[in-house]
């Protein structure tokens, strides 16, 4: 009898342990870090970043995880995938969340992850090679028109955000380009440098350093202008309505409880104002810009919405 | 023998893929006229290797053994037949065990699974001195755990791991 | 010259020496043990070098990278189970002089040739790199259709006996590249909707199943004989495996060509050491003529193989630095870490930070002279390894590359893929096909498949743009005749005379 009530009050215990537990939600095991790409790159660096500044702010370790794959889509669908807990976090902003699953059928989309802070922005910088006639977005819209198709520019890969910032600009202009996608920026700037595609897109710093060496010439930007490059106008200043960048940030399960992404926010929004942050990111280049959860979630929406909608013909 | 079989598999096999699997993937996206691109498509190359596949072990499947025509090679001296079967055996079983230890690495973690993984192997290969395999058993595993994990920060699976 | 100075006053401190030591020792084990490749070295260590300050982290991973490919060639001779892809074709000739009791002197004919290939490399880097960059820039999709499809043909020299299993496993190749997302448009091929395959067959746990998974099965059905029957130990005389005045006259000119085609594949983006090492054994084969005992362990294809991996290391740093764009994944590793201390990269790091640029050259310098001084530390206690009976050390070899397999993406599905990939090189193996040519064609595939497609978008769909360009159009024909060649070789072989 005592064993049976003892059963019943065990398992009192246990439903109620969730409602208790999310009142005053504290993590009790590791939280991972889910990164999509691999060990050394730009989303790895941020996550690391932020792991390595935010961990004195928790009791459990932060592990930063790397399951690259699918141009980050692999980690969104396990994150999107995951328990609602709180102890598994995606860096998510970039292609994944608002390019990829515009262009091809993924098995996430981006209402199944719920934002808890974004952490910064990369801008993107349209840039053409120097002398080639190509000077700025007025000479690439009019030899568009001339010659419908002609231009070439190349991305980090089908389905990218590069891929998809040349089509939102490319429906804004109303204009037609060809596209030659890449395994990855690197050999897309080596193509662009030997003259074998007239434009694509760099970060600020790598334009900076190109541009500074008499090797491209700056186009826009297309979102704002960009701390490295003040003198840069982006895109919509110069009458095409366009907005799209890499954002990298942190998101949940979308289910994830109201009280546990507010938890997790308060202590990463700490982290980045922490010392450490400010000068591990100085040293990076890395350009901090927060928002809140929310916030991120509507920008990554209407990121996403400008996408879609330059998809759809 | 075994290079007719060989053949014949993948005969059938490269068959099914160019009638079944490559027209499946042209289906899947030959209706969207974003995915139109110029000259070549993605099912160009897998039609051309299917092809190739199929017309190579046609031929293999009729091929003399060049052995026929030059000196024999010790390749049949190598393994006698009358070995033949003990030979597909401990292969099988050896497989089996491998087998069993990648399924059980994610589960039990690269520790307790590798542990196991040595422990069968010994007893199934009748290790000659039960210390020694016992020994390994334990001691390889927490050296390469140790090494891979503390030392190279490489992340082996632990117990738990999601 | 002040600055030259001051860097290399900064690199010989005791601390940066230290650093260089453990890096290369490390980069050795790693190397060394099948499945983990130096990649995965050098990413790992990043989180660790941003702590660091730049001349240490520079040390760190530049030793890291100089020692890892050094490393796969010491399980590739000494156990035919290449420790990173770029061995695989030293295991050929490597291995076979093991089995021959030979395993001291081809592990050191490997250093030699490593080291050569490296300083080689480095020289270019020192005095051409601007020059040599550009001259790289002007290689587009065109061109570098024509140069894969020429890589193409080095399947013929790698067949054996039979060109139609030769022929088959290369079409086999072809076939299993073509798994995951298409290069132009993104779609998914053959992935069955798993987004683990979207990337493809990982190249990693493919390699270490067909080679160092089928060496442990084909031990297993044999019942892990104690020692494999023909590495005779008791032989291992010391005169036999001491280098003598004509070994080193002999490998001295497969050295120099293995590293200029090392140096070449070096510059261009996206073919990378694997398919350099196979060009240049091609090329040895081909220029020590039909009577040579290349392929049954000649101590020049492994020099040549050895030579050539290392040089193209080296070179991948000329675009890196020149011009501020990475030519491996390593490179771009090791541009994100510079990144991450502070400094751009770009076209005008020689002028900006010239003294990061000259502590490269030192670093890569030094850590090649000191990797061949562990090296020969570490050969004598190597050998060793020859003597612990098959049952105890084959498993472990397994074990590792399951682990190896496993950590390149932290994914489940590539410790399958090594073990599919070594069941399918052990039955190739009974039936007497060989598995490099399929190895090859899978990695080559993918760049030329690319190449063609973008050279096709820009032409609008006109194949025409293949031979308007003069150099596609040289390596169309040079290709063609290299085929010609080869069937002719084969014909003459078949037909007893």
């Amino acid at each position: 009898m005592r064993n049976l009530i003892a059963k019943i009050g065990l398992a009192a215990a246990v439903a109620l342990a969730p409602m208790s537990a999310f009142a005053d939600w504290k993590p009790e095991r590791p939280i991972n870090i889910i990164v999509g790409f691999s060990a050394g790159g730009g989303t790895d660096a941020t996550a690391r970043l932020i792991a390595s500044s935010a961990q004195e702010f928790f009791e459990v370790p932060l592990v930063v995880v790397n399951r690259p794959g699918a141009s980050g889509t692999l980690a969104a669908e396990i994150v999107a995938g995951s328990e609602p807990d709180g102890l598994t976090l995606l860096v998510a902003g970039g292609s994944e969340s608002t390019s990829v699953p515009n262009h091809l059928k993924t098995n996430y989309s981006l209402d199944q992850l719920r934002g808890v802070i974004r952490v910064n922005r990369e801008h993107m910088v349209i840039v053409t090679k120097a002398g080639s006639g190509l000077k700025s977005a007025e000479d690439i819209v009019a030899a568009a028109k001339e010659n419908p198709g002609g231009l070439t520019f190349g991305s980090s890969g089908p389905a990218s955000i590069l891929h998809s910032a040349f089509l939102v600009f490319a429906k804004q202009a109303g204009i037609e380009m060809t596209h030659v996608p890449f395994q990855g920026g690197a050999p897309a700037l080596a193509a662009l440098l030997g003259g074998h595609i007239d434009m694509t897109i760099l970060t600020p710093g790598d334009a900076k350093a190109q541009s500074e060496a008499g090797n491209v010439n700056l186009i826009a930007t297309t979102s704002d202008r960009a701390p490295q490059l003040p003198d840069l106008a982006s895109l919509s200043e110069l009458g095409y309505d366009v907005n799209v960048e890499n954002m990298k940030g942190l998101v949940v399960q979308a289910d994830t409880p109201d009280e546990v992404v507010q938890y997790l926010h308060d202590k990463f929004k700490a982290a980045m104002e922490s010392e450490t942050f400010e000068s591990l990111a100085g040293r990076a280049n890395i350009q901090p810009a927060y928002l809140n959860g929310a916030d991120f979630d509507a920008a990554m929406q209407n990121m996403s919405k400008a996408i879609k909608e330059a998809l759809s013909e | 023998m075994e290079s007719r079989i060989f053949a014949a598999v993948f005969a059938v096999a490269s068959l099914i893929f160019l009638l079944v699997m490559v027209p499946d993937l042209k289906a899947s996206f030959s209706a969207n006229p974003m995915f139109q691109t110029a000259g070549l498509g993605p099912t160009a190359i897998p039609y051309f290797a299917g092809g190739a596949v199929l017309i190579l072990s046609i031929l293999m499947f009729f091929e003399r053994k060049p052995e026929d025509a030059r000196s024999p090679v010790p390749e049949e001296s190598l393994e006698p037949s009358s070995d033949g079967v003990a030979s597909l055996r401990n292969l099988a079983i050896f497989t089996a065990i491998l087998t069993g230890f990648i399924i059980l690495m994610p589960v039990l973690g690269f520790l307790v699974a590798s542990a196991l993984f040595l422990a069968a192997v010994f007893l199934a290969f009748c290790a000659p001195s039960p210390l020694i395999a016992v020994i390994i058993a334990v001691a390889a595993p927490l050296a390469i755990d140790l090494l891979l994990r503390e030392v190279f920060l490489i992340p082996l699976p632990e117990l738990g791991w999601f | 010259m002040d600055i030259f100075l001051t860097s290399l006053a900064g690199q010989l401190q005791p601390m940066v020496l230290l650093t260089m030591v453990v890096s290369v020792v490390i980069g050795m084990i790693v190397g060394a043990i099948p499945g983990l490749t130096v990649s995965i070295a050098v990413a790992l260590a990043v989180p660790v070098a941003i702590f660091l300050p730049t001349d240490y982290a520079l040390v760190m991973l530049a030793s890291l990278y100089a020692a890892g490919v050094y490393g796969g060639s010491v399980s590739a001779i000494l156990l035919n189970a290449p420790g990173t892809p770029a061995s695989a074709a030293t295991a050929i000739d490597g291995h076979q002089m093991a089995r021959q009791g030979l395993a001291k002197k081809a592990l050191n004919i490997a250093l030699l040739a490593s080291a050569f290939g490296s300083m080689f490399s480095i020289l270019l880097l020192v005095t051409f790199a601007p020059l040599l960059a550009k001259f790289a820039l002007r290689f587009g999709p065109v061109e570098m259709a024509g140069l894969l499809l020429f890589t193409f043909t080095i399947v013929g020299t790698v067949s054996g006996s039979s060109m139609i299993k030769g022929l088959f496993s290369a079409a086999l190749g072809i076939l299993l590249a073509t798994i995951g997302s298409d290069p132009m448009i993104g779609v998914p091929r053959f992935t069955f909707g798993n987004t683990s395959l979207l990337d493809g067959l990982t190249y990693i746990p493919l390699l270490v199943g067909l080679f160092a998974i089928a060496e442990v099965l084909k031990m297993a059905g044999e019942g892990f004989p104690r020692q494999s029957h023909d590495v005779e130990l008791g032989s291992e005389n010391k005169a036999r495996n001491r280098l003598t005045g004509s070994d080193m006259k002999a490998i001295s000119m497969p050295m120099v060509r293995g590293s200029i085609i090392g140096s070449f594949v070096g510059l261009m983006p996206g073919i990378g050491s694997t398919i350099s090492a196979f060009l240049a054994y091609a090329d040895i084969k081909r220029s020590a003529g039909s009577t040579s005992k290349v392929g049954s362990g000649d101590i020049r294809a492994v020099a040549a193989c050895e030579s050539s991996n290392n040089a193209t290391g080296g070179a991948t740093f000329i675009p890196t630095l020149a011009l501020g764009i990475p030519g491996d994944a390593v490179t771009a590793i090791i541009l994100g870490a510079l990144v991450m201390l502070g400094v751009q990269p770009g076209p005008l790091l020689f002028v900006t930070n010239p003294g990061i640029v000259y502590t490269v050259y030192i670093v890569l310098f030094l850590s090649t002279v000191m990797m061949v001084i562990v090296g020969l530390v570490a050969t004598r206690a190597l050998v060793y390894v020859l003597r612990v009976p098959n049952l105890y050390l084959m498993p472990i070899v397994a074990l590792t590359c399951a682990a190896g397999s496993f950590v390149v993406r932290n994914n489940v599905l590539d410790t399958f893929v090594m073990l599919g990939a070594g069941v399918m090189a052990f039955v190739f193996g009974r039936v007497g096909v060989p598995v490099a040519p399929l190895l090859i064609s899978f990695i080559v595939t993918p760049p030329f498949e690319e190449a063609v497609r973008q050279s096709l978008a820009y032409s609008h769909g006109s194949f025409s743009i293949f031979v308007t360009n003069w150099f596609s159009l040289i390596a169309i024909l040079l290709s063609a005749i290299v085929v010609v060649l080869v069937a002719l070789a084969q014909r003459r072989r078949v037909i007893p005379a």
